[in-house]
């Protein structure tokens, strides 16, 4: 694997130089390619002025801020260049939280940690004293000119660091439910209901069936197969009383349950992931 | 079908303005049910992040006329810009120059269906979906059945459990998980298997030292704390900020008032003008009869590049 980038996380008097490395990558896609149809030439994008429509050349396009629509305050490259933050190798710790305190919204990109030359020793106790702790490291660190914050965690035996959006990227709403009293035989009843439909967390059988869809128009063009050009109708749902209706899901539940809807095939868990990792 | 309502419910907790040239904050982008069983909530979704926010977003311009630039295709052979979509294809490079096109209704015919549900097909315990498959997560927003919404919220709660539910969004399948955040549901876009790597080869170095592993744990005690997302503020984006209104005040730049863009119809000859109607017209006529499907937008495919 590649590391991304090398920097250097201080604790307790102890410099531990790491890599990071992406730990997820874009989903396996079709990507099409734009051609000129006349003679399938693959098209290249362009910049073109607005206005006359023309081909704008690299070094005559500046940025502009919008005042409003046609308004605009250009700004000097040269100008922005300079609100670069201080590229350096350090991983700033700012403090040690219980990883469940984050809210999942914060996640925005999760990268693997792993030591860098001289580093294995001091990651390794690293590792075990969050372990140990329970806790997560939020740190900030600037690379490729951009500031991250991050937090660092294990990962079964692998550790972590995950970038965490900032306060105001993360939209919050507050929702009343004044007036509202469950009624605690539908509580009992949906609780059956969501236990009766509980399962294992199997994400290996989560497949995208229009990426194999899509396969399989390709494969068979290149064949010179026709394809298919229709599309199917989707059902609706049904509404109506409340208890009546978990009444009748939890017996629906009951009777031919998940195992009809899913495929059974070798079941691996999230956990069995991690530790494997 | 269900569609994105003009009515709007959600309420932002934080009353500035949205930006320019932007949507309101937090709107719902589909609004549909929710089920489990037979049971169908009425929800919307709405964005529960933002990314864009804190973040200046510049434009491009020809710093010869300020004009503002736009995206085009180029014919590199002619040295053309094509902008009629009936002259370009998608195509799929099979082996060294030979390509296979691929046709927008047949690529209609496979895309997935736009889900006017969100079925939950199981639910898993939370603490087994491993956060590393979280992609993106949305709000579910009650619609006018508060309360098999509220019992959902309550169960998933006290159960300490997660829906998962097959999903399609943009013209996208997913699964999903519904889970409960701040006591409302919270739908999280997963990846698929084939987005996450492992941690191979990046094992960590033996037993560690044990004094080391001890004043490590006690560097942790002194910083330990509850998660402040203060702490995340980045200032970057103020300097940004600052830098603009400097440059506007000194007045060094000219304020460009462009011409608006001509737009690209209108621009053309008579002839180029009945072809883009009539192209307006079957696309129309295409969209009504397709309606429910939204993959492989034709009139999006001229300007960019898209994956199917």
């Amino acid at each position: 694997m590649r590391a991304l980038w090398r920097g250097i996380i201080e604790l307790a008097g102890v410099e531990i130089p790491v890599k990071l490395y992406a730990a997820v990558q874009p989903h396996a896609q079709v990507s099409f390619t734009l051609l000129h149809k006349k003679d399938k030439t693959p098209l290249r994008q362009v910049m073109v002025n607005g206005a006359t429509g023309e081909p704008v050349p690299r070094e005559e396009i500046i940025k502009g801020y919008p005042l409003s629509k046609r308004r605009f305050v250009p700004v000097d490259p040269a100008e922005l260049e300079k609100l670069v933050p201080e590229s350096s190798r350090d991983i700033k710790v700012l403090s040690f939280v219980d990883p469940a305190e984050i809210d999942p919204r914060y996640y925005a990109r999760p990268y693997f940690v792993g030591p860098d030359a001289g580093g294995a020793q001091e990651l390794a106790a690293l590792h075990e004293a969050l372990a140990k702790s329970g806790t997560a490291m939020v740190c900030r660190w600037v690379m490729r000119k951009i500031q991250y914050h991050g937090a660092l965690a294990t990962e079964g035996s692998a550790l972590m660091l995950n970038t965490l959006r900032q306060p105001e990227q993360v939209l919050h709403r507050a929702q009343s439910y004044e007036g509202i009293e469950l009624d605690q035989r539908e509580l009992k009843t949906a609780r059956y209901l969501v236990e009766a439909l509980t399962g294992e967390f199997t994400p290996d059988e989560y497949k995208d069936e229009y990426r194999e869809r899509v396969e399989e128009i390709i494969a068979r063009k290149a064949k010179g197969l026709p394809v298919p050009r229709q599309t199917a109708k989707t059902a609706r749902t049904r509404g109506g009383q409340l208890l009546e209706l978990l009444e009748e899901s939890l017996k629906e539940a009951r009777g031919d349950k998940p195992a009809a809807k899913r495929p059974t095939s070798a079941k691996r868990t999230a956990a069995k992931r991690t530790n494997s990792a | 079908m269900p569609r994105t309502g003009t009515r709007s419910r959600t309420r932002g907790t934080d009353g500035e303005g949205s930006a320019p040239g932007r949507g309101g904050k937090g709107r719902p982008i589909w609004s549909g049910t929710l089920s489990f069983g037979l049971i169908s909530i009425p929800v919307a979704l709405a964005p529960a992040v933002r990314d864009s926010e804190g973040r200046v977003a510049f434009h491009l311009l020809d710093k010869r006329d300020m004009q503002r630039l736009r995206r085009e295709l180029m014919c590199p052979v002619e040295e053309k810009v094509v902008d009629d979509p009936d002259q370009i294809a998608r195509g799929v490079e099979v082996q060294a120059g030979q390509w296979v096109t691929v046709e927008d209704d047949e690529l209609r015919a496979a895309a997935p269906k736009r889900s006017t549900t969100i079925e939950i097909l199981d639910f898993v315990p939370l603490a087994d979906i491993d956060p590393l498959y979280y992609d993106h997560p949305y709000l579910v927003i009650p619609g006018s059945a508060l309360k098999p919404y509220r019992l959902l919220v309550d169960v998933l709660q006290d159960e300490g459990l997660a829906g998962i539910a097959r999903f399609v969004l943009h013209a996208r399948e997913h699964y999903t998980a519904i889970r409960v955040l701040e006591d409302q549901l919270c739908l999280i876009t997963l990846r698929y298997e084939d987005e996450l790597r492992t941690a191979e080869g990046l094992e960590l170095g033996g037993e560690p030292e044990a004094k080391l592993v001890k004043s490590m744990l006690s560097a942790i005690g002194k910083l330990k704390g509850k998660f402040d997302p203060q702490q995340l503020e980045d200032d970057t984006n103020e300097k940004v900020i600052a830098l603009i209104k400097r440059l506007q005040a000194e007045g060094t730049e000219p304020k460009t008032e462009a011409r608006p863009a001509a737009k690209r119809s209108a621009a053309k000859s008579d002839d180029d003008l009945s072809a883009a109607l009539e192209a307006s017209v079957k696309q129309a006529r295409a969209s009504r009869s397709a309606a429910k499907q939204p993959a492989a937008k034709t009139a999006t495919k001229r300007t960019r590049k898209r994956a199917a």
